[in-house]
């Protein structure tokens, strides 16, 4: 029954997932690819990044607001990610306080992210 | 190094790690009748435990990681399981390279967003995801993952991933088997306690706590909730209907998947126990998963404009279909399937 959907390559974008389909007599798999509603919920989440983008290039917001939305974060899972208390990293948003970083904690923040510093310092790079 | 491994892809992580692991070991199962042994099929509606997105949990399975469990001890394979504190990250990998060092293909739990190979789409903080890993090259590791195939990760990016925050935190956590097995359990006993046990969780459970919310139960719930959905939240409805949509279909394995790989093991059970009415109930669950698949496509045409289907008549389906897996399951649950073993 499983012996020819498995011949799949493995270098493939991972789109596909295995499905069982029923032809009226007997059981198979099939390879099947869908996303449809998540197309709806990444544009919704792209509009959102693009309003804070334009908050923080006005000087509203720290650049850490972008980065924590960018990857779909919330200050709770990014508090239990550092080990940084929840109301500190809301202090954090402000530019202000953003700016006085020592470079201990912006190492933690970069690392997590997958940045360097300087990526997490401006956002035109 | 890499252990000689043979790859087969399914439809779930944990049904896909349980049978990979016992084909290594010389017991092929397919992988409906793992899911039909190990009782996967399930369904909770807990409006009170809200994600980091304000989405009320909805699942079609067991609790994350029951199937696994569920699966080795009903095949009575011993396996040993470790999981480690966040300080001892460099002890955790080398723990795992000296079980591969001895030709023992090892499973991890980790969490899904930093995996480097997964798709965008799919990239969201839930750390119930399982894979094998089958060998070290330098500095990668190569992966099964039986959703995807064979792929390589880096040493970084897997400790980053065994250790990833969030609910149900990983915490390093591997498994793998200590002793081979030489022998399985009579299969048709194991086959009939799956049934039964399923039929339990879908219709059968009063008298705990919130038990009005799981089962078949739980889907009246949820359609009341979809009901009232306009009003309570106004513009905000369909982005949140999206995303349920989303967990419900597109993430995992679905809600109509779960019911095709339980029809699946239904007919294979009727050959194994040479009961020929299973198969009917196997044709039946097979429609009551389509049902599932049109409210997911009616749902999702919807948010793109392309019908005018009220919330009402959305929950109106799920009624139907909540009428439809009671009907099943009631008279499943009747069903005589008793088997005396013949000495």
């Amino acid at each position: 029954m499983e012996a020819k959907v498995n011949e799949k390559l493995s270098d493939d974008t991972g789109e596909q997932m295995v499905q069982y389909y029923f032809d009226g007599k007997k059981w198979h798999q099939k390879w099947e690819k869908r996303f449809d509603a998540s197309e709806l919920v990444m544009t919704k989440q792209a509009q959102e990044l693009e309003i804070i983008r334009q908050q923080v290039q006005g000087g509203k917001l720290s650049p850490l607001s972008y980065h924590i939305q960018a990857n779909l974060f919330s200050i709770r899972l990014l508090s239990s990610y550092t080990g940084i208390p929840k109301r500190r990293i809301r202090k954090h948003l402000k530019p202000k306080y953003f700016n006085q970083l020592d470079d201990e904690t912006q190492n933690k923040y970069a690392s997590i992210f997958e940045i360097t510093v300087d990526e997490l310092k401006e956002l035109s790079l | 190094m890499i252990i000689d491994f043979e790859q087969r892809n399914t439809s779930h992580c944990e049904t896909g790690v349980v049978l990979n692991v016992m084909n290594f070991y010389g017991f092929l199962y397919s992988e409906p009748m793992i899911f039909g042994i190990s009782s996967g099929l399930f369904f909770v509606y807990m409006p009170l435990f809200r994600g980091d997105r304000g989405v009320p949990l909805v699942g079609f399975r067991t609790f994350p990681g029951t199937i696994i469990n569920n699966a080795f001890k009903s095949f009575k394979v011993k396996i040993g399981t470790k999981r480690f504190f966040s300080f001892q990250k460099d002890k955790a990998m080398q723990e795992m390279d000296e079980l591969l060092a001895q030709g023992i293909p090892v499973c991890n739990k980790v969490g899904m967003y930093f995996l480097s190979y997964m798709p965008l789409q799919l990239r969201e903080h839930w750390n119930i995801h399982n894979f094998c890993v089958i060998g070290k090259e330098g500095n990668e590791y190569i992966v099964s993952e039986s959703l995807y195939g064979i792929k390589r990760i880096s040493y970084e990016n897997l400790k980053k991933v065994r250790f990833s925050s969030g609910r149900l935190k990983p915490r390093g956590k591997m498994y793998w088997v200590k002793e081979k097995p030489t022998s399985i359990p009579d299969i048709r006993t194991l086959i009939i306690k799956g049934i039964k046990k399923t039929c339990r969780n879908m219709v059968g459970i009063y008298g705990i706590p919130m038990a009005s919310y799981l089962g078949v139960r739980g889907i009246v719930k949820l359609s009341k909730y979809i009901r009232n959905l306009e009003e309570k939240l106004g513009q905000k409805a369909p982005v949140l209907l999206a995303k349920m949509i989303r967990y419900l279909e597109e993430l995992s394995t679905g809600g109509a998947g779960y019911r095709y790989i339980f029809g699946a093991f239904l007919f294979e059970a009727a050959e194994v126990l040479e009961k020929p009415k299973l198969k009917e109930y196997s044709v039946e669950i097979n429609r009551i998963g389509n049902l599932w698949r049109e409210f997911a496509i009616e749902g999702g045409r919807k948010l793109k404009n392309r019908n005018s289907v009220s919330y009402n008549e959305l929950a109106d389906r799920l009624l139907i279909i909540a009428a439809a897996e009671k009907k099943f399951f009631v008279a499943l649950r009747k069903e005589k399937l008793e088997y005396i073993p013949d000495n």
